[in-house]
């Protein structure tokens, strides 16, 4: 064996693991049903849940009382609805968009964000 | 339908625009082919030809770039380009950047910088003239066809920038002021402005940030069509020579884009950083790193001749990942993994052809014998175009696995055939030797791209085998990249003291621990004033300080400070350096406007009084600012005060004064932050940050919500209570600050009228000394129904409830009476601050970078002129 096939044996092996671990580490995007589903094995696994506003329902943002506390309602593709806590400000584009992917954790009545991915419509957007 | 002749429209400019698309694209075709015939033929006659038409080419792109221009820069709305990414408002220095937001604009940028190195490589690449600039021409034919915009049936091929608005879009011509013929011909009278440009294009760095990455996108292809021009003319070593400089042209300004966008979103985006792993990001990180480590594989290569078929692989993949990632953008498989939202112009179909045509065009050349290079190529690239171009729906994942299988078949096929072509015998490597160490750093480099380019592939593994995994965050990507960058900055402090072939290890150990013992003795000192103090951070610390003393001592030592030589050690340590802020900046990077005030609504203590965990967590990183009131930060050094607005249209500033206090809470510094907002009809708030620069941190600030964007008819009134009181009793408002008096009630209609009771009191409102008069009714039908009374000048509200009978004495009538307060109208911005300390040092490792490539690059030019001049 010369050093040249241990090192490439080697790294072949990492990049193996890679591949490997990708499928293990990472989120999945799922609805809402089975955001519960699954929270109830792994409560720490972060999931995306592309979900639409309901811009119908009422928002809560109330700086003064709480600047770190926004809550809302979005419904996922199956169209099932959820409460959703965000601890940050509330987004400010978020009357613009009509789809979020909502990252974060289900918490049984309410689905906690930990970010809200914009899909900003105006960029590239056809009129 | 009758024909409406347009008024105003300015069709000249466009047509001589479209004649300049059509030309640049017959022109390339045409210098494509004669240089390829005039190849392994030496008919120089071809080679004139080709060379003259590829100038011509490079004239119509320069047309066509400035027909847009000119389209831009008169608001002729009539196109759809102009319409789209423009408006009358636009400042003339940024209408550069039109031409970055639209697709078309951004294939236009891309086609120029090809044409500029083109014409560069027909008086440089001297006898590599012929088949490199065929490969130049042939990806003009690809870029240039995607700017045609013909209609053939179903198919379109291009989308043009000179397409007129209402070609694009018929209905825009059918709202209801356009009825008429008439109003129809005068269309551009209602379609004055057009739909502006993003507004955080509209940045000093977005106008110079751009065309620096698509520079550094389109000199890839320079060090390909050398590789490919070597594979193809079989000059199986000579082609590295040429490539080197090149590849580090391309690495230098694809670097220096990378960063000069991290810069960009670090001074105006309101994400607290300079990097996110967005895909976007990522796209144009994984050619550098593929780019990056092909440049070490041929200095390696070039010195001992070792390793040719990885170093050629490496070069032709870094542009085919150009390609792929121009894919990954420009096609909208992304989706929902990237904040940055690309929809398909339909060109991904031709970003494909552009991929596949240059993958197994190089593959073949592979091939001794040009029948079996031909039935190798058609059997190839056939079926990947058919299935990527038409969309099959039944069982489309076999068809993706028989795609991915012929792609896979046809990399291995073409692997061996370099084996075969280079031979495979390699002599032993010694353990001691510069290029071994070379060689595994350069495996941790590919390694790095491989995890990145594996995880940003994500989404389009979900569309090709189905699934549902989302892409991973950040602290995803950090973690496993903290390794790789690691040994990388080890090796690059490590590997200079061995010698090409063979060293002396004993030598080779004595300049290794000189210098580590002086890195270590800094290291101390370091970890201090940069309080780092998890391990592996420590480590990281160590290796990068290692990195930087390591390629300064061998700059001093061994090149005895030959600077114009040193580009390599040069680069090495501007790397650790980055490598050191990097570190710093991120590990100790501190949100420094933590809210500890407010109620909140989840507070840490539930209502059992026990403490919350989940709640404990919870982000507290924006605060409240209430004009005017100094709100003293958590670490009790800063405090901020929220002092002013002023308004620039569009954009609406807060000053922000800061102190610094020193241990005794004594003021030592002051200055003020001026982060701005501005309310965009088409994108809602954007708000920029603004950023103090101190030598040894930064202090970041931004907006993320400010009051005037309040809904206020909600929340007007608050304080409210009920008082059941008697005629000439007194009682105050809920927050204690008005004496409000019932004094009379007034007898509208009685009940003995009829069914309806209505009656009227007075209340006197009483506010500091002033007294005003409220009036409330209640009104008793079928329904009671109140008509309150509000005292704006007292801020006061009355409402009149209801009658009741005294119930102590039944002869006694009681009132009550609901008052409330109007909410005082606060100026407030909530606000996000963070701390970055040492990022300076990223910027100086920067640019010592970019001085280490430049001094690479002119050394290895040289070197390639030296070799040319022999050869002649």
């Amino acid at each position: 064996m010369k050093p040249v096939h241990i090192v490439i044996i080697v790294f072949i092996s990492i990049g193996l693991a890679i591949g490997i671990s990708f499928y293990g580490d990472t989120s999945k995007y799922v609805c809402f049903a089975e955001a519960d589903q699954l929270a109830k094995d792994k409560p720490n696994m972060k999931l995306h849940v592309v979900s639409t506003l309901n811009t119908n329902k009422p928002q809560i943002y109330d700086p003064q009382k709480d600047p770190n506390y926004f809550e809302f309602y979005a419904s996922d593709t199956t169209g099932m609805e959820k409460r959703i806590i965000y601890h940050n400000a509330k987004p400010t584009d978020l009357e613009k968009t009509d789809k979020v992917v909502l990252i974060g954790y289900s918490r049984g009545d309410y689905f906690e964000a930990v970010d809200i991915l914009k899909k900003c419509p105006s960029k590239y957007e056809k009129k | 339908m009758e024909t409406i002749l347009f008024k105003d429209e300015h069709l000249l400019i466009g047509n001589f625009g479209h004649f300049a698309v059509v030309l640049a694209f017959v022109a390339a075709l045409i210098s494509a082919f004669s240089y390829a015939l005039s190849v392994n033929r030496n008919v120089s006659s071809l080679k004139e030809l080709g060379k003259w038409m590829f100038f011509i080419h490079a004239i119509s792109v320069v047309m066509i770039f400035f027909s847009l221009f000119y389209i831009i820069h008169s608001h002729y709305f009539e196109y759809q380009y102009a319409f789209q990414h423009s408006s009358t408002e636009l400042p003339v220095y940024y209408m550069i950047s039109c031409f970055w937001e639209g697709q078309e604009g951004s294939f236009l940028l891309w086609m120029f910088w090809h044409a500029v190195l083109g014409v560069i490589l027909i008086f440089k690449s001297k006898s590599w003239q012929a088949p490199v600039m065929t490969v130049i021409a042939l990806a003009q034919v690809i870029l240039g066809s995607m700017l045609l915009g013909f209609q053939i049936g179903d198919f379109k091929i291009g989308s043009s920038p000179f397409e007129l608005m209402r070609e694009h879009n018929p209905e825009a011509l059918l709202i209801p002021v356009l009825s008429t013929i008439e109003a129809k011909a005068n269309y551009l009278q209602i379609f004055k402005d057009g739909n502006g440009l993003n507004p955080l294009l509209q940045n000093y760095w977005m106008v110079i940030h751009p065309p620096t990455l698509f520079l550094g996108f389109a000199a890839t292809i320079v060090p390909f069509a050398f590789a490919f021009a070597g594979l193809w003319t079989k000059r199986l070593k000579e082609w590295i020579v040429p490539a080197l400089p090149w590849a580090l042209v391309a690495v230098m300004v694809l670097g220096t884009g990378i960063i000069m966008g991290g810069y960009w979103a670090y001074e105006s985006l309101n994400f607290g950083g300079y990097w996110a792993w967005d895909p976007v990001e990522n796209a144009s990180l994984m050619p550098w790193l593929l780019m990056i480590t092909a440049t070490h594989m041929l200095v390696i290569n070039k010195s001992t001749g070792k390793y040719p078929v990885l170093t050629l692989l490496l070069t032709i993949f870094s542009f085919f990942m150009v390609l792929y990632a121009t894919f990954l953008t420009r096609s909208g498989v992304l989706g929902n993994a990237s904040v940055h939202s690309f929809t398909d112009l339909g060109l991904s179909g031709q970003l494909l052809l552009l991929l596949f045509f240059f993958i197994f065009l190089t593959f073949a050349l592979s091939f001794k014998s040009k029948l079996s290079a031909y039935i190798y190529f058609f059997l190839g690239f056939i079926p990947i175009m058919v299935i990527s171009l038409f969309k099959f729906d039944i069982d489309s994942i076999a068809i993706s696995w028989f795609g991915t299988a012929i792609f896979l078949v046809a990399t291995v096929w073409f692997v061996k055939n370099l084996f075969k072509l280079f031979g495979t015998n390699i002599e032993t490597d010694k353990l001691y030797s510069r290029e071994f160490w070379m060689f595994v750093g350069s495996m941790v480099l590919l390694l790095s791209g491989f995890q990145i380019i594996i995880m940003t592939s994500i989404p389009v593994f979900n569309k090709l085998f189905g699934g549902s995994k989302a892409s991973a965050g950040p602290d995803y990507y950090n973690q496993i990249q903290l390794w790789f960058a690691m040994v990388i900055v080890l090796l690059t402090a490590i590997g200079q003291y061995f010698k090409y072939k063979q060293s002396d290890f004993k030598k080779v150990l004595e300049s290794i621990s000189n210098s580590l013992l002086i890195a270590i003795i800094l290291s101390v000192g370091a970890v201090f004033l940069f309080k780092i103090w998890e391990l592996k951070y420590l480590f990281f610390l160590i290796a990068s300080i290692y990195a930087v003393v390591a390629n300064l001592h061998y700059l001093i030592t061994v090149l005895k400070s030959k600077v114009k030589i040193a580009g390599g050690s040069i680069a090495h340590t501007g790397f650790g350096l980055m490598m050191i802020g990097i570190l710093v900046s991120s590990v100790n990077k501190k949100v420094i406007s933590v809210n500890n005030t407010g109620t909140g609504y989840f507070s840490e203590t539930n209502a059992q009084g026990m403490v919350d965990e989940v709640a404990k967590t919870n982000n507290k990183e924006n605060l409240l600012l209430v004009k005017d009131k100094t709100v003293l930060f958590t670490n009790k050094t800063l405090r901020a005060t929220f002092n002013a607005v002023t308004e620039e249209k569009p954009n609406k500033y807060f000053s922000v004064k800061y102190e610094v206090l020193d241990e005794k809470g004594q003021v030592k510094d002051e200055f003020t932050l001026k982060p701005n907002s501005q309310n965009n009809p088409k994108m809602g708030l954007i708000s920029n940050p603004d950023t103090r620069h101190f030598l040894t941190r930064d202090i970041f600030t931004h907006i993320t919500y400010e009051s005037s964007m309040e809904d206020k008819t909600e929340k007007e009134f608050e304080n409210f209570r009920t008082d059941t009181v008697q005629i000439g009793q007194s009682f105050p408002t809920g927050d204690g600050n008005r004496q409000l008096t019932l004094t009379k009630i007034n007898i509208i209609e009685a009940p003995e009228q009829g069914n309806r009771l209505h009656l009227q009191a007075e209340v006197i409102v009483n506010t500091m000394g002033d007294t005003f008069i409220a009036r409330p009714e209640f009104i008793s039908e079928e329904k009671i129904r109140f008509k309150e009374s509000v005292i704006n000048k007292a801020g006061v509200l009355v409402v009149f409830d209801r009658v009741i009978t005294d119930p102590n004495d039944p002869k006694n009538m009681l009132f009550i009476i609901t008052s409330g307060t109007r909410r005082p109208i606060l100026d407030y911005i909530i606000l996000k601050a963070i701390e970055f300390p040492y990022i300076n040092l990223l910027w100086l490792g920067t640019f010592v970078l970019i001085f280490g490539f430049t001094l690479s690059i002119i050394q290895r030019f040289k070197e390639f002129n030296k070799r040319e001049a022999k050869n002649i």
